[in-house]
């Protein structure tokens, strides 16, 4: 066993020991922000995360998306003070102003400028008496007034300082402030295998299938989607998908081998059938209709009737061309467990 | 003539009718053949030696509307720097920030034309202030890109509440010197803050007026008419009244002010007419007004002829509003004799004058038959000359008109008449108060403002 495969199985381990998901803690003196720390775990924190994010792209683990990080474009440091600040001078020393406008004289100003009277504010310019807001004074809005350089603006700009090395960031420049994504990791069904069999899935066949061969890794069914799709936009030849989960009674159930394989009896040859998720697969029908697709969907609930596959749920996904395949997957998969 | 006329009037048969109206209008046609020319003057002769109303009021039009452009123009041949901006001592090598604010509800993306003007101008040391009185399309959207220059800024109202409170609330936030108040549908030119600034040397300066340009003066007939009359009626008007020191407006279209000047007054007051209460309370102040040629700004002008007619009811009835009303107190030498002078020379000019002329006109037509040819034939012709001359006058001062519109100027007259018509009805309307709201300011506003 190398010391790579080595690596990746502690983390794994790392995963399913730290219980539904290995859940980041944040830490500002940690250079990415968080640690991830497994029961007893004494794995070095910068490399385990590489390494959760390696099985993650190999379908191993699922990323679970906990929060978004801003990033110091000089340094990379996560330690960014984002504040309002002056749109003219980038000062962050504002204060927030609340105007009034006086309906007979049309004066506006600040509220400090109407001195405040038992029965009501006195106007500055003709010395009336503001009584009832919305009668004969409203305001137009607040304002930001800035103290150094005395502009005032409705709209403050967005400005950051790194506390690490000082540079500031304003305006444009703030388009240059970098993103990072924090995850928490849970185990998918391809990292259960894994485990259990104490080895990592890398033959040729099982790079590409879930340990049993009969179901496409995840990263593998969206390759082909896009190839489909790609297709779809060149030759205008037509395919069809329909996400699958398992559950009964509201809950999820994991849709295990015995259920794919049920799925994949189903299918054409031609047909693949993916993993989008420890609870859910894909099948992919290439240059099925929509209406041949409506009724492959018709035959794989068919099935849950007949006690076949129990607790199926799926439905068709329509996908646009502009679409994020990912993200429009997931989200059938959301709505067919709700449903 | 009374014949045909009592004709056309008394019958009810529309063939009668119709046939009427064709001898009526074939016989007012007929003045404008060259041999009624010649009838034309001959009448004018009998009106010189009668000393008819008619003809006194023909003078005193030629006096009030021609002459003064004719010395200003002879001023300018002679010494024509007395037009150029003051030579600067005091801002010499200096900047002094201005503050350009721009009220606007809807103004789409002409907002985005008017801020770039100000950004690529000559003039750097500029600050611009978008009040937006609640638009309901992307004027704000739009302005707000130009906020990251570090040079705009874009107050959004969150209610609709006119033109004057916008720019109240533009005031509010300005920090220069300066005010430039600037129209969202008008942009300015690369040397026009330069240009104007100068004559803020003089401390009783409290406001420049620009010289107005029509931007979409191609887009219909009407524009290209409007053209020529703001050349002729505004800027030429505003040169002689400046040397006299009776400027009697500073468009709110584009004009800079002294920000002391403008505070002092306390901002815009409420109502209609913002830019010409502005100038009266500033006169009123004792604050000197000037007019800068070499200041030009240009505007889009009503395509339209209701969009045209809506506007100059507007102004028509703020003028009765504003400059006999509200300040009516300018008719005493309280303020000072060329403030009075003012007011009684709106009072007779834009009040008097035009009822009068369309009483006579109907006098004429009715009772005088011999005066029919003087005002169809030679008033024509005089006018038309008339106006040929101050057109060549208004472009040798100023490069507008072109020369290509001159074949405009013959027609000219039958663009103003329907205006004096409409500046007829208003002074009448606005006189007996009738439906005085306007929707330029919102009712619950309205309701609480004075109104005089």
């Amino acid at each position: 066993m190398s010391d790579r495969t080595a690596r990746l199985l502690r983390a794994l381990k790392v995963v399913s020991e730290a219980g539904p998901a290995l859940e980041p803690s944040w830490n500002p003196h940690a250079r990415e922000g968080v640690v991830y720390r497994g029961t007893g775990s004494e794995l070095n924190d910068v490399s385990l995360l590489g390494d959760l994010e390696e099985l993650a792209n190999e379908d191993y683990l699922e990323r679970v998306f906990v929060d978004r990080l801003s990033l110091c474009p000089n340094c990379e440091s996560h330690a960014l003070n984002v504040r309002e600040v002056c749109l003219t001078c980038a000062s962050a020393n504002l204060s927030q102003i609340k105007t009034l406008l006086h309906f007979r004289c049309g004066f506006v100003g600040p509220v400090s400028a109407f001195a405040e009277e038992p029965r009501g504010r006195r106007c500055p310019k003709c010395r009336k008496l503001l009584t009832d807001l919305g009668t004969d004074h409203d305001s137009p809005g607040d304002y930001f007034s800035c103290r150094t350089c005395n502009a005032s603006f409705q709209v403050a700009e967005v400005g950051a300082r790194c506390l690490s090395c000082g540079a500031r960031f304003v305006g444009v420049e703030m388009q240059r402030v970098g993103q990072r994504d924090v995850f928490a990791y849970r185990l998918a069904a391809l990292g259960a295998a894994a485990l259990s069999e104490g080895r990592l899935l890398e033959g040729p066949r099982e790079a590409l299938h879930d340990a049993d061969g009969v179901v496409y890794r995840r990263h593998v069914l969206i390759a082909h989607v896009e190839d489909e799709r790609r297709r779809r936009l060149g030759v205008g030849t037509g395919f069809g998908l329909i996400v699958l989960g398992s559950g009964q009674n509201g809950s999820r159930a994991p849709f295990d081998d015995k259920l794919a394989a049920t799925v994949r009896g189903l299918l054409a040859d031609n047909d693949k059938l993916g993993r989008l998720d420890e609870h859910h697969v894909v099948a992919l029908l290439p240059g099925a209709s929509k209406s041949q697709t409506r009724t492959m969907l018709k035959r794989v609930l068919a099935a849950r009737g007949a006690s076949a596959a129990p607790g199926i749920r799926a439905d068709v996904v329509d996908l646009p061309d502009a679409a994020n395949v990912a993200e429009q997957l997931d989200e059938v998969a959301r709505r067919i467990d709700g449903a | 003539m009374t014949q045909i006329f009592s004709g056309f009037l008394s019958s009810f048969d529309p063939a009668h009718a119709i046939r009427a109206a064709e001898e009526y209008f074939g016989w007012l046609f007929s003045y404008f053949d060259p041999p009624h020319i010649l009838e034309a003057l001959n009448t004018f002769g009998q009106l010189i030696n009668s000393s008819s109303l008619l003809f006194w009021s023909f003078v005193y039009t030629v006096v009030r509307y021609t002459l003064p452009d004719i010395v200003i123009w002879i001023m300018y041949a002679i010494h024509p720097k007395t037009f150029d901006p003051p030579r600067l001592k005091k801002y010499a090598g200096a900047e002094p920030l201005v503050s350009v604010i721009i009220a606007g509800r809807n103004p789409g993306p002409s907002i985005v034309t008017s801020i770039q003007s100000v950004l690529r101008s000559d003039y750097s040391n500029v600050e611009i202030i978008f009040a937006d009185d609640y638009s309901t399309d992307n004027s704000v959207e739009l302005a707000r890109t130009f906020e990251r220059t570090g040079r705009v800024r874009v107050f959004a109202n969150a209610n609709h509440s006119g033109k004057a409170v916008n720019l109240n609330l533009a005031l509010n936030f300005v920090r220069g010197e300066f005010v430039f108040v600037l129209d969202a549908d008008t942009q300015i030119y690369n040397d026009t803050i330069a240009s104007m600034l100068p004559y803020f040397e003089d401390p009783q300066v409290g406001a420049v007026a620009a010289s107005i340009f029509v931007r979409n003066g191609t887009a219909s007939l009407l524009t290209r008419f409007q053209r020529i009359e703001y050349m002729l009626t505004y800027t030429l008007a505003q040169l002689w009244r400046d040397k006299l020191g009776i400027i009697a407006i500073v468009p709110g279209m584009g004009a800079m002010f002294r920000t002391t000047a403008m505070k002092g007054l306390g901002g815009f007051d409420m109502g209609l007419g913002d830019d010409t209460d502005m100038t009266l309370r500033l006169r009123k102040a004792r604050w000197r007004l000037k007019m800068a040629l070499r200041g030009r700004i240009s505007t889009d002008v009503p395509v339209t002829l209701s969009h045209l007619m809506r506007q100059r009811a507007r102004w028509t009835r703020n003028m009765v509003k504003m400059r006999l009303r509200k300040h009516r107190d300018m008719a005493t030498l309280r303020y000072g004799f060329a403030n009075a002078f003012l007011f009684y020379e709106n009072l007779v000019n834009r009040t008097i004058r035009p009822l009068a002329i369309v009483g006579l006109a109907i006098y004429a037509h009715l009772y005088r038959g011999v005066d029919a040819p003087f005002i169809i034939g030679f008033l024509f012709w005089f006018t038309s000359l008339e106006l040929f001359l101050k057109v060549l006058i208004a472009r040798d001062m100023t490069t507008e008109p072109p020369l290509g519109q001159l074949w405009l100027v013959p027609l000219y007259i039958f663009y103003r008449v329907p205006l004096l018509l409409n500046q007829v009805t208003q002074v009448t309307r606005e006189l007996l108060y009738i439906k005085t709201w306007h929707p330029y300011v919102p009712k619950r506003i309205w309701k609480q403002t004075p109104h005089h």
